[in-house]
């Protein structure tokens, strides 16, 4: 008898021996005729609450039937212009980690900020986002910067007497769970909805199209005062991630003259680096590093919805294409964008277009990834490949080697470090799972990334944010016993809730510094 | 309707009454989906949870709002497995609040008693190691029979993410049972 077979056999036998009273039809009705009624006093109770012009946040992170509320300090719709974005008793002082933006004043921000792009959500609005019985988890992840500043995206669930009016909400909470806000969003595919951090403060929600010909969209959340901002996109948002910059490329949507498009993190800026780039004409601008101006960034005609972006420091830009329509290519520009030279991917990546399009499920991120400096690049299927494996080329893509390391999960994200080396990350979803690095200027070799302070029986519920700058390792967002009830040695509240203890930071993976989250 | 240990009579219960034309459908009640799926979810849920009392006051909740939404639910895909998700996130949501009062020991003593009526006490002592998310996605596919796709939609979760979580499931189920065989032979069982 097979294991399979085995656990078919114990399955049936549990389900055929349990004892389940047969409630009769009338018992059900009155149950829900009672919730009904308890509903309608519900929302007139709120009714009256909002009149009275009470700000209630509810507790998101807690379970579904929890009505635990967290009283906030200021209506959702009030702006910090000069945010904290720590409580004063948690500044990092004892962390050695050099984090750009943290001030709260960047130029980033401020362009943000003067820019209009950004509103904030009305009060019903916020009352919506942190209902849980109108939104729940979106199980896209949740996304914490390295100070502690989280966002997560939560989707419409059913209910009884409500309906959400929008598919996608928000909620962000500032760090030590001092302020909690909350929007809505639009009604973007539920399938394919991602979040990607941009900084401490500032977090991306983006759609990726399956479809050329059909704009996603995307929203700029602000962590810190709960606004959020609807961004434009040319296809999928393609997210540069280096040391020096971190892109997103978009322009203007279809059927608006949205101006609001590009964000840039421009290279060895005094203040933190963070710059705020509208788009000019409709096209999409990036840093050009080599000598630091901005332009328009051409792409070749043949970039499809999904493919990403890569550029290091030497200002080689990396992008994916989809050459004669029918197969996944690659291909690099040394000018800005203005001339490209294609590059044949390993044979076990290139995927048809075909292939793609016919996946179960048309992810945008569906396709390659990748991460490059100057010559070296790598590149890995994202999602949908057969496996995980990561091919390295250090002669800008002539021959291809493989990596030592595959990654677990269902997903596979590259990064580089300010120290030139690779970072890989396996993912299940969008949640990050696996961390290797490579052990020196050789990218095939990857090491499993050594986390010396942290709890081996817990390291398979890690929580990763990772960037070009660095990697921040979430301890409060373990789970033990992976939600597994009962967890021995663990309290409740140990290995369930949801709230933010510590975060270690690394620049390098090898010298960490812990910053201290307090919680209420 | 009882579940038989016959797998095809497992199959044939996939929580969600046959509708063979358009006719069926204008007629499908929330009487008829009632009596048909109640027990069968029930069952589904008593396995996922491990316990036969909550199991009953989860289907009894998600049947209530079935019957408040049942011109939304009946359009389905599948009603019944709508029904299952419903009553295990409510389980899921009540068992964390009640856990909360409960100590660690108070837990264990539960579950155990939960565990001695069935015939392979090794595996289902693996399989109350799982996690709910785990335990759902095997139920899905090794007891009710739903494809991988179908227990991706019923779940509200991704493909991948019913692989990876039945896959973890497996590895889980086998690393525990070869742990019991080691101890059985420590001890000269």
């Amino acid at each position: 008898m097979t294991d399979v077979d085995r656990l078919h056999r114990h399955l049936e036998e549990r389900a055929r021996i349990a004892t389940v009273e047969a409630t009769p039809l009338a018992s059900i009705v009155g149950r829900a005729k009672q919730r009904d009624r308890r509903r309608r006093a519900a929302i007139g109770a709120f009714g009256v609450a909002a009149v009275g012009g009470l700000a209630v946040g509810a507790l998101w992170m807690g379970g579904s039937d929890d009505k635990e509320v967290r009283s906030v300090d200021s209506l959702p719709g009030t702006v910090e212009t000069t945010p904290s974005l720590l409580p004063a008793d948690s500044t990092p002082a004892a962390t050695t980690m050099s984090a750009p933006g943290t001030g709260g004043e960047s130029a980033f921000a401020a362009a943000i900020e003067a820019s209009g792009l950004l509103t904030s959500p009305s009060a019903d609005d916020a009352a919506q986002a942190t209902d849980n019985d109108l939104y729940r988890d979106g199980d896209v992840g949740m996304q914490i910067s390295s100070v502690g500043n989280s966002v997560s995206l939560r989707r419409c669930r059913d209910s009884e007497s409500a309906t959400c009016g929008t598919g996608w909400a928000y909620v962000t909470e500032v760090a030590g769970g001092g302020e909690v806000h909350g929007g809505l969003l639009g009604e973007a595919s539920p399938v394919n909805l991602q979040l990607q951090l941009l900084d401490e403060r500032y977090f991306v929600a983006s759609e990726s199209a399956p479809d050329a010909q059909a704009p996603s969209r995307a929203w700029l959340i602000d962590a810190v005062s709960g606004q959020a901002g609807v961004l434009g996109w040319r296809d999928e948002p393609t997210t540069l991630n280096s040391p020096a910059q971190m892109l997103l490329l978009c322009e203007e949507s279809y059927n608006s003259f949205a101006t609001h498009c590009a964000v840039v993190r421009g290279p060895d800026a005094a203040d933190g680096g963070w710059q705020f780039l509208p788009t000019e004409g409709g096209l999409p601008r990036v840093v050009d590093a080599r000598d630091g101006t901005i332009r328009p960034l051409a792409v070749p005609d043949d970039v499809v919805a999904g493919l990403p972006v890569a550029q290091h420091g030497t200002g080689r830009i990396w992008i994916g294409t989809d050459p004669d329509g029918d197969r996944l290519g690659l291909a690099y520009s040394d000018d800005g964008g203005a001339s490209w030279n294609e590059v044949a991917l390993p044979q076990q990546i290139s995927a048809t277009s075909e292939e793609l399009a016919t996946s179960l499920l048309p992810y945008g991120d569906d396709l390659l990834e990748i991460a490059a400096d100057g010559d070296r690049v790598a590149v890995a299927r994202s999602w949908g490949g057969d496996n995980n494996t990561v091919y390295v080329s250090d002669d800008a893509g002539t021959s291809w080697t493989t990596a030592a390391s595959e990654p677990g999960g269902n997903g596979v994200h590259l990064y580089v470090l300010a120290d030139g080396r690779l970072v890989v990350m396996g993912s299940i979803d969008t949640r990050p799972n696996d961390l290797f690095a490579s052990t020196g200027s050789d990218w095939a070799e990857l090491d499993n990334v050594d986390f010396q302070f942290a709890d081996p029986e817990s390291l398979s519920d890690k929580r990763f944010s990772v960037n070009g700058a660095g990697v921040a390792m979430i301890h409060s967002f373990m789970y033990p016993c992976d939600g597994a009830y009962p967890c021995p040695g663990y309290t409740m509240d140990e290995a369930e809730r949801a709230t933010l203890d510590t975060i270690d930071v690394s620049t390098d993976l090898r010298n960490w510094s812990t910053i201290q989250i307090p919680n209420p | 309707m009882d579940l038989t240990p016959a797998r095809a009579t497992v199959r044939a219960a996939k929580l969600e009454p046959v509708r063979s034309d358009a006719l069926e459908y204008v007629a499908f009640s929330f009487a008829d989906f009632y009596s048909v799926n109640h027990a069968s979810v029930a069952r589904a849920l008593s396995v996922t949870l491990g316990d036969d009392h909550l199991a009953t006051e989860a289907v009894d909740e998600a049947m209530a709002r079935a019957y408040q939404r049942w011109d939304h639910v009946r359009g389905l895909e599948s009603p019944g497995g709508w029904v299952y998700t419903v009553g295990l996130n409510w389980a899921r949501s009540l068992w964390r609040r009640s856990l909360r009062s409960m100590s660690i020991r108070d837990r264990e003593s539960e579950s155990d008693i939960a565990a001695v009526q069935c015939s392979d006490l090794d595996l289902d002592r693996a399989l109350r190691n799982l996690s709910l998310d785990q335990r759902a996605v095997v139920v899905c596919r090794h007891l009710i029979g739903y494809s991988e796709l179908e227990t991706a939609r019923v779940l509200g979760i991704r493909p991948g993410t019913v692989k990876s979580r039945l896959n973890r499931a497996l590895t889980g189920l086998r690393s525990s049972l070869a742990d019991t065989d080691e101890i059985g032979r420590r001890d000269g069982r």
